[in-house]
């Protein structure tokens, strides 16, 4: 009974500490966010603000067109996520499930272009775009994006771990590739994909760099480009930006409160971990 | 077997590849047709309407500012459309820069430090103002040239050809707590040897005498130059960082961190945050952070500014970007961005800038219109920038020079942790940045 209770009381205090190293960021960001400018850096540092700033809130929604920001944030991670798993699922599907002349080749192919650092490929990837004349437009914020080696190989790592007796089991009865696919195989991996939905999403929802230097326009830009308005090489309006933070999390968030069963799932089958 | 060792070969082909493609580049015929067209007569008429697109980093009140002033161009010349477009900070915009350039999509103008515009100006793609500036209908007279300190100016000049105006400059000084120097009876340091005396004196508690920024790549120059030296010599495209003179400046910012009586921006960030909260008696940061420490400073706090103290001279640093037009766009493109970089570089335009941002005005004269008059009465502070430019200078421009001192800055963050000696960190630092300098030859 003792043993019982120490072994409880480690495992909650473990909890609880852990719980508070993510929590405690987050509640800093909300605090921040209404306080005023003064007490954002005060030592020492002060949770409740002397007088709530909801004002901040307000300076952040002028500070951009957010509006728009948030539709063009909305559309392209929408049609990011739904290009990326589409790609993935049927790329994972021939590399686990298919056979055909240079499979293994292709494969390693693709997995050593993970190995090459984004930042290399900016300027290629810039220069490609610009001959297809697609600089400036919601192309080229979503097509380079709509394929990804990491989740083809999460994927693939899945759909092999199913059982291949099903997959003979339905050819047998005249079942096609295809429908194989979408009746047995996604079903089956919706944790995993799922996962690869919700890190993706959060993902290009983030992406800054990219969206700022394909586009020109301001009615092209996302949310993030607007955080950049509020920090310059002389300092930081924090408590603006963090203003502007939470209005930008509050869509992720959501989404986080939706998906959250299918998402523990996932990590807990996958291994994989946000 | 076999498959492996083809499926290597192919990725090893594929990543060189990809790499091949960022470092293409631009070669003479790409630039042959734009060069054909710097030689070619200048417009100086619009008769048509213009679009001219200028790219830049500016934020909050300085992007409301710029506004300002392009509205009112716009207003004056309505044939011409300034399309201001921000690329977020200035390691956005540069990236985008070079990008375009290699994909060519320069836009009509847009901001740029020096030290980084001269690899745009290597490759041909700057247009050269000159004949813009000695045309009678557009350009300048002399009394105007004269006008521009000749710093600024300058800083745009490669091989005799101005490839750049002066826009938004800074200068780098001293910021100190009145309250604090009073107390103790100290006046503001005009030497080393003093200035090291007053960081030690106003040591106290949680005080300490004075805050530098945290990276001292770039904003090492005044202390080498008012050595004797210099960082690196532009002529000869050669580092000097393993000099007696940058010895002299490290060792002397080196002891006062070490006596404790200085240190770097740390955790703040910015040395002006804890100048601010008045923790630090002193700090080392740009005239444009004035409007950020106006707004940070806690009620009471009595703050000035002085330029930097001296050594064997009194040399000052001044900072900031320049505005340049790219050779690529039509004569008439060119003629607009020349238009609204001579309007933005006016008397009363440049005054107006700087009234409503952290900068300096780029024109002597503007300190005699009745705004800017008007402000620096309000704002003494302010003046202290206008007062330096016979003793100013602005950093290096060789090509790859920034990679080659951030070397040289990670090197100093060894000296001042107490990790490397002095020797040492300035033999390494010249050794690695030599090979970053004749890397970035390459590109």
């Amino acid at each position: 009974m003792m043993k019982r209770i120490i072994s409880k009381f480690t495992t909650y205090t473990i909890l609880i500490i852990g719980a508070l190293f993510i929590l405690v960021p987050f509640i800093w960001m909300l605090s921040t966010s209404l306080k005023p400018y003064n007490e954002v850096l005060i030592m020492p540092p002060k949770f409740i603000p002397s007088k709530f700033m909801w004002e901040n809130y307000r300076i952040a929604l002028e500070a951009a067109p957010f509006k728009r920001y948030f539709l063009n944030s909305l559309f392209v991670t929408t049609m990011i996520t739904m290009g990326e798993i589409l790609t993935a699922i049927l790329a994972a599907f021939a590399f686990s499930n298919l056979n055909f002349k240079g499979k293994d080749i292709l494969f390693t192919v693709l997995m050593g272009t993970m190995m090459v650092p984004s930042e290399v490929l900016t300027i290629p990837n810039f220069v490609t775009l610009s001959k297809l004349k697609w600089i400036d437009t919601y192309k080229a914020l979503i097509i380079p994006w709509c394929a990804s080696i990491y989740s083809i190989f999460l994927l693939k790592q899945h759909f092999q771990s199913i059982p291949k007796e099903l997959y003979y089991a339905s050819k047998v009865d005249g079942c096609k590739d295809f429908k194989f696919l979408w009746t047995m195989i996604v079903p089956l991996s919706k944790p995993a994909i799922v996962t690869l939905t919700l890190l993706k999403v959060i993902g290009s929802w983030n992406s800054f760099m990219w969206p700022l230097i394909v586009t020109n326009s301001d009615k092209l830009r996302t949310l993030p480009v607007a955080l950049s308005a509020f920090s310059n090489e002389v300092g930081t309006d924090y408590n603006i930006l963090m203003a502007a933070t939470n209005l930008i999390i509050i869509p992720i968030m959501i989404l986080y409160i939706f998906l959250q069963k299918h998402i523990i799932v996932g990590i807990s089958k996958s291994g994989i971990k946000g | 077997m076999k498959q492996k060792l083809l499926a290597l070969l192919l990725m090893v082909v594929m990543i060189f590849g990809l790499v091949g493609c960022n470092q293409k580049p631009v070669t003479k015929e790409e630039t042959e047709e734009t060069k054909g067209k710097e030689l070619a007569e200048i417009a100086t008429e619009i008769t048509e309407p213009t679009e001219v697109n200028f790219w830049h980093s500016m934020q909050g009140d300085n992007e409301e500012a710029l506004i300002a002033l392009a509205d009112k161009f716009m207003t004056e010349n309505p044939k011409i459309k300034i399309n201001l477009v921000f690329q977020g900070g200035y390691r956005e915009l540069f990236e985008k820069l070079m990008a375009s350039a290699k994909a060519n999509q320069l836009p009509t103008m847009t901001q740029i430090y020096s030290n980084r515009l001269s690899w745009y100006v290597s490759k041909d793609l700057v247009e050269n103002l000159n004949p813009y500036i000695e045309n009678e209908a557009i350009g300048l007279t002399d009394e105007e040239i004269a006008d521009y300190p000749a710093l600024f100016l300058d800083d745009g000049i490669w091989d005799g050809k101005q490839y750049a105006m002066p826009f938004n400059k800074s200068q780098m000084v001293l910021y100190y707590n009145v309250d604090m120097f009073k107390k103790a009876g100290l006046e503001v340091p005009k030497t080393w040897e003093e200035w090291k005396s007053t960081a030690a004196a106003l040591t106290k508690g949680d005080v300490i005498g004075l805050v530098f920024a945290n990276n001292l790549s770039t904003d090492i120059a005044p202390w080498v130059k008012q050595s004797g030296g210099a960082t690196m010599s532009e002529k000869d495209n050669v580092l000097l960082f393993d000099t007696p003179e940058m010895k002299e400046a490290v060792g002397f910012l080196n002891s006062l961190i070490q006596d404790g009586s200085a240190r770097l921006a740390g955790e703040d960030k910015n040395p002006n945050v804890p100048f601010s909260q008045g923790k630090a008696a002193m700090c080392v940061a740009s005239t444009s952070a004035i409007s950020r420490i106006e707004k940070d400073a806690v009620e009471g706090l009595n703050w000035f500014a002085a330029p930097l103290p001296g050594n064997k001279t009194n040399d000052q640093l001044y900072y900031g970007t320049n505005i340049a037009v790219f050779n690529t766009g039509t004569p008439e493109e060119k003629l607009g961005a020349w238009l609204f970089s001579k309007f933005l570089t006016s008397p009363e335009n440049t005054a107006y800038f700087a009234e409503n941002t952290g900068y300096v005005p780029v024109r002597k004269s503007a300190k005699e219109t009745e705004d800017y008059k008007k402000h620096l009465e309000e704002n003494p502070v302010k003046a202290v920038a206008l007062e330096s430019f016979d003793i100013g200078f602005q950093g290096t421009r060789n090509i790859g020079g920034i990679n080659a001192l951030d070397i040289l800055g990670e090197e100093l963050d060894l000296v001042f942790a107490n990790e490397k000696s002095v020797d040492e960190a300035l033999k390494d630092a010249q050794e690695r940045g030599t090979r970053a300098l004749e890397e970035a030859k390459k590109n």
